[in-house]
């Protein structure tokens, strides 16, 4: 066993792309293709894990399922926050999605785009949608946290942690320390019963190459900025502001009844870090009259790289996405 | 024994602990495994074993507060002037934690007089900062208070698990290996989705985490209390460099919004 892990390769990122703008920390990618569709697509990613399980390898690769389908994909990579990133806010990122966004119509000569939010980006898709409705044509939320009152365990714990003393303390909240948090949730199945499993498959190479790109991707955690991680307990899971309509973005209020957009949202019927309860209540709440649920029965990370879920809900979701993309 | 090599490769260092960890268990697992078809499956020692391996990952975080983890390196390849003077100053630094970590490893029924003794033999309390002795009293309750939450935290995983081993023991039906490993997987999962989400558990770890980031923030404040008081001291502290770098971020906070004006991109207002 340990001799083939020796052998093992990742190289995550199936499909090419090149940074298109930088800001210090913040990263504008745009993936090569032949875009046959005139609305582009901007991926938000969630300010914790990296963006690449989207791309993670061809087979599983949402990333290529987009571009083999003729949209033009762009992203933004939240980079790797360092001490000195400890004092970004939320409202830094909301402006770099802004400034994303338009850099793309600038660059496609379109009046909106397709903003596709996964699991905290989907927070911050949202929130974008909601101050800038008229630059969003499509809204597509993956996994979205908007109800932050679920029961599920980590939000169960996020509503009783004191985020400042943990900021003030750490600075940034680091990646090891969330790695161990997110173990601590599920033990018996995250520690134990995974590692079995692959205890016991160790001479099936592919699925030990799948195991550990996947492994690779969940302990690759970058920090979480000390106030950004402050605002996110608090005014997120603490007060659940944004649900209760009294969030806002630099005194800009976040007003869900903005949200009139066509929504499409994506959710895995056993996510235990955003169960499905975190979503229907916003989908019950805005009033865009094209909106649809599509599901599966996977947990947050299987949504996206399972080929299950490949089989039966991108498809689908590429579809909706590029009925409303010409 | 670890193959370092590993670590050169692309394999996350957790997923090589939890390998490891894991091929640990599934030995113990396979003795229990063995005793269950022989009719003598009992608790005994190697469910012991599984339990310290599950859970030593949960005290990664703990060692990671720990002072014995901020021991200075004492090689420090081509000593000049400047570099002496560096490692006195270090000298210094590490003969005052390693003296902390003593008084904290070895905290006596009243660990306040222990300070007052550490105090009235290392320093002169009246050439210190207040903040100082505050600070550093204010980190020492933390470590108080965490001990004892530790405590509870510990007893209270292990109830749990115990609790879901009787179980296991008392039901436990399997044709082959695989299916006595998920019965113990599931037994397991079982008792820990209702712990962790127990008031109880909830209030516990809140109380332990927020006592050791008072103990870790409380003490490295009276640590840059004492370096910011000398006025010898070359040093620049964290509290310092953050000060700048919450100066800078507002700076290029108002060089966007300038830049947003200019070009007429600034978000409406209601």
């Amino acid at each position: 066993m340990v001799d083939f892990l020796k052998k093992i390769e990742v190289k995550p990122w199936a499909s090419d792309y090149e940074v298109v703008h930088e800001d210090w920390l913040f990263k504008l990618l745009h993936f090569k293709s032949r875009q046959k569709y005139r609305i582009p697509i901007l991926i938000v990613y969630a300010f914790i894990n990296r963006p690449y399980i989207l791309d993670l390898h061809s087979d599983v690769s949402v990333i290529k399922r987009f571009l083999d389908s003729g949209l033009d994909v762009w992203m933004i990579d939240w980079g790797y926050p360092k001490r000195a990133d400890k004092f970004l806010k939320i409202s830094d990122y909301i402006d770099y999605i802004d400034f994303c966004v338009n850099f793309i119509r600038d660059e496609r000569c379109v009046e909106s785009i397709t903003l596709h939010g996964y699991c905290l980006g989907a927070t911050l898709s949202c929130i974008y949608a909601s101050i800038h409705p008229e630059k969003v044509k499509n809204l597509v939320l993956q996994a979205p946290p908007l109800n932050f009152d679920t029961d599920n365990t980590l939000a169960i714990w996020a509503k009783s942690i004191d985020a400042k003393k943990i900021s003030r303390t750490l600075g940034n909240v680091y990646g090891d320390l969330l790695n161990i948090a997110f173990l601590l949730v599920d033990p018996a199945r995250l520690i134990l019963e995974k590692y079995q499993s692959l205890l016991k498959n160790s001479n099936n190479e592919k699925f030990v190459k799948d195991f550990m790109y996947m492994d690779y991707w969940i302990f690759d955690s970058p920090s979480i900025p000390g106030y950004v991680y402050e605002e996110y307990i608090k005014r997120w899971y603490h007060r659940n502001e944004i649900l209760r309509g009294e969030y806002d973005v630099e005194d800009i209020r976040v007003d869900l009844n903005k949200i009139e957009m066509p929504v499409l949202i994506l959710i895995a019927e056993r996510d235990h870090i955003t169960p499905p309860e975190a979503a229907i209540p916003f989908y019950d709440l805005i009033p865009s009259k094209d909106k649809l649920i599509l599901s599966v029965d996977k947990g947050h990370i299987g949504l996206t790289v399972s080929r299950h879920a490949h089989k039966t809900l991108w498809h689908k979701a590429i579809s909706w996405i590029l009925e409303r993309s010409k | 024994m670890i193959d370092y090599e590993l670590f050169k490769r692309d394999i996350p260092k957790e997923s090589i602990e939890l390998i490891f960890i894991n091929v640990k268990i599934r030995e113990n697992l396979r003795s229990l495994w063995e005793l269950y078809k022989s009719g003598n499956l009992e608790y005994n020692d190697k469910f012991e074993e599984i339990f310290n391996e599950m859970f030593k990952i949960f005290l990664r975080p703990l060692k990671l507060f720990s002072l014995e983890t901020i021991k200075i390196p004492k090689t420090y390849g081509f000593l000049n002037a400047y570099f002496d003077f560096l490692r006195s100053y270090f000298e210094y630094l590490q003969s005052l934690f390693e003296l902390i970590f003593k008084v904290i490893t070895s905290l006596s029924d009243n660990p306040f007089k222990d300070w007052e003794l550490y105090l009235e033999n290392f320093q002169d309390v009246f050439i210190l900062p207040k903040s100082a002795v505050q600070n550093l009293f204010r980190g020492l309750e933390g470590y108080e208070r965490f001990v004892s939450k530790y405590d509870e935290f510990s007893r209270v995983l292990k109830e749990s698990y115990l609790k879901a081993c009787r179980r296991f023991i008392q039901n436990v039906k399997a044709n082959d290996f695989d299916e006595f490993v998920n019965l113990f997987v599931q037994e397991i999962s079982k008792e820990f989705d209702r712990v962790l989400k127990s008031e109880n558990y909830v209030s516990l770890q809140k109380e332990m985490v927020e006592s050791l980031m008072d103990y870790a923030y409380h003490i490295r404040r009276y640590f840059e209390d004492l370096i910011e008081y000398n006025p010898l001291n070359p040093f620049a502290t964290i509290s310092m460099i953050d000060e700048a770098y919450r100066r800078i971020q507002d700076l290029k906070r108002r060089v966007d919004r300038l830049e947003r004006i200019v070009y007429g991109r600034f978000p409406k207002e209601d």
